[in-house]
């Protein structure tokens, strides 16, 4: 992953910007003084710049061959300059090097936060971890929490079950869209489907809408008597919600929402709504078979 | 009508907010204990925190006519920082004896762990054993679950209900703390929580008993004129202005002075302002006028 960031980085890093970046890798060499490297990891920002990484096909490519799960066009050029550093320190003896990675954390301001949740699952036994990042995920800033829960595959593999749920309905609270979470769809479970069903009622009996895409969460580990309270949606006047529904619903592993998508199969007047309702008969058949 | 807004986190608001609430008739607070936005990393922190609500918190308060109580306890999101929690639970018992602490608070559980639970459970011992009664905060995500567990920790340390004020309820979770001996409270927040239209409806369907309605104003979008906006919209509504007293004044002063700290005598006579006084040398007076009654 080392070479991968560095090429990445040192086609978008003027001469200067590289050079300081040089001197930094230089620095995580041993003999390793902390405070050193972390003035480096606090001073990428300024030197390198936050814009978007956004990867051409071939370092996509390139990026995906480390671990398909792993999405990185969005980080800041900072963060993938930050990412290269704890990388780059692995030498170190795995206690001091512990220490070290959670002190950048520990003394970040928010964006060094996010640049380190971003990067943690990259580094060796990210494990040892989980506590700080599951504690990420009670912070109000926006996007430090979309840090560890967008586009981040470190969740689905790290996270106690508690800790998973917990932030993907928290998602919903806070409006960011549940297709982000990464592997959400493997890791469904009933639990998290009656935290998500009672706050699909709690809504309700407050008079307020419903996520139009709480069904991804909600649907697939939602007990078979409760299946009918969900499918009035099937007809909800936002597209999002019938689109969103009809995903679900085909995740499912028995079939109970099908009668109810044949039924809206024929009078549903949107072709991207229509086209998963489709999608979805054609796996829940699949199951019968 | 005189007010009494039993939750708001005065820390975060401005002398601004403090005029509008004494000229809209807020004359009692409670400014419960809570989590800053940040994480506090050091026990130092919080003894600095605790120290501001019980010193110049209560004085700025004063220094319009408002009188400022607080609950301290340590809230259960940094309950799962376990070096953190063991450090507040030791330094509880001393803050728990001061003057002008109404309850132990705000306490319960937010992301609902194992952690969460053992601090909440040491919290409420602590308010047996100092004779104060309890704040629960009740979590935003998984609310039904987080009230009915909240209520099973009361329950099973036999902590007496009617010292227990379980907060930001709603239409779910009212039903469920009603039929305890617990008070309900409301936090009337825009956006989240609860708001007035809703909490008018609530109270024509359950009544005025062991109801209380807060502002819970903190550092998010939210108003600490809620308390009186929400009587305005009940009037509208045609509930009697008795019913509105005993929600808007009784019953959360009924609730704190279980504690001894709060005496309803006192909190009926308006204090005087002198805004000429200085905390520690210093006055929220930065060259203006002060006032004087
Ligand atoms: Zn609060």
């Amino acid at each position: 992953m080392n070479e991968v960031l560095a090429a990445i980085l040192r086609k978008r890093l003027a001469p200067q910007a590289w050079s300081w970046v040089e001197k930094a890798l230089a620095a995580t060499q041993p003999p390793v003084h902390a405070n050193t490297v972390l003035g480096y990891y606090a001073g990428a920002s300024r030197r390198a710049g936050k814009q978007a990484l956004q990867l051409d096909p071939d370092e996509t490519a390139r990026v995906r061959a480390v671990d398909p799960e792993l999405e990185i066009g969005l980080w800041g050029v900072d963060e993938a300059v930050r990412a290269l550093l704890l990388l780059s320190l692995t030498h170190m003896p795995a206690d001091d090097y512990a220490d070290l990675v959670l002190r950048c954390y520990e003394l970040g301001d928010s964006r060094e936060q996010q640049s380190w949740l971003r990067a943690l699952f990259l580094l060796p036994k990210p494990e040892r971890f989980v506590n700080t990042a599951t504690d990420a995920c009670r912070t109000n800033i926006q996007p430090l929490f979309e840090a560890i829960a967008c586009e981040n595959p470190y969740p689905i593999r790290y996270f106690p079950e508690l800790n998973f749920n917990q932030m993907v309905v928290k998602a919903l609270f806070s409006r960011i869209e549940l297709k982000r979470i990464v592997g959400l769809g493997k890791r469904h479970n009933s639990e998290l489907a009656r935290m998500t069903f009672d706050y699909q009622r709690e809504r309700e009996a407050a008079g307020r809408s419903v996520p139009e895409d709480i069904w991804l969460a909600l649907v697939p580990g939602l007990p078979v008597e409760n299946v009918p309270r969900v499918l009035t949606y099937l007809s909800d006047p936002s597209p999002n919600h019938r689109y969103w529904l009809a995903v679900a619903l085909g995740t499912r592993m028995d079939a109970a929402g099908r009668d109810a998508l044949e039924a809206r199969r024929g009078i549903e007047p949107d072709t991207r709504v229509a086209k998963a309702i489709q999608t979805s008969l054609e796996a829940l058949n699949q199951l019968r078979t | 009508m005189k007010y009494f807004d039993p939750h708001v986190h005065m820390t975060s608001r401005t002398t601004d907010d403090y005029t509008a609430m004494a000229s809209a008739g807020i004359r009692v607070i409670v400014e419960p204990a809570f989590w800053l936005g940040q994480p506090r990393t050091e026990v130092g922190s919080f003894i600095d925190y605790f120290n501001s609500l019980l010193g110049w918190e209560r004085f700025r308060a004063s220094q319009f006519g408002i009188r400022h109580f607080c609950t301290l306890g340590l809230n259960p999101k940094e309950a799962n920082n376990p070096r953190l929690a063991e450090g507040v639970i030791d330094l509880l018992p001393r803050y728990l004896q001061k003057d002008g602490v109404v309850a132990v608070g705000e306490v319960g559980f937010d992301d609902q762990t194992a952690a969460e639970e053992r601090v909440f459970i040491c919290q409420v011992e602590l308010a047996r054993e100092f004779g104060l009664p309890v704040l629960i905060h009740t979590p935003h995500r998984d609310k039904k679950k987080g009230t009915l567990r909240s209520i099973s920790v009361v329950r099973d340390l036999k902590f007496p209900e009617e010292r227990v004020l379980i907060d930001h309820n709603n239409e779910e979770t009212l039903p469920l703390v009603l039929d305890t001996g617990c008070w309900a409270g409301h936090s009337v927040y825009p956006n989240t929580k609860m708001d007035e239209q809703r909490m008018a409806k609530l109270v024509k369907e359950y009544g005025s008993k062991r109801i209380i309605v807060n502002s819970a104003a903190d550092w998010g979008v939210s108003d600490p004129l809620k308390v009186p906006k929400t009587a305005a919209v009940m009037r509208e509504a045609g509930i009697s202005e008795a019913m509105i007293e005993k929600i808007m004044w009784s019953n959360p002063a009924d609730f704190f002075a279980q504690s001894d700290n709060l005496s309803l005598a006192d909190i009926d006579r308006r204090p005087n302002i002198n805004q000429t006084e200085l905390f520690e040398g210093n006055s929220v007076l930065r060259g203006q006028t002060p006032v004087v009654d």
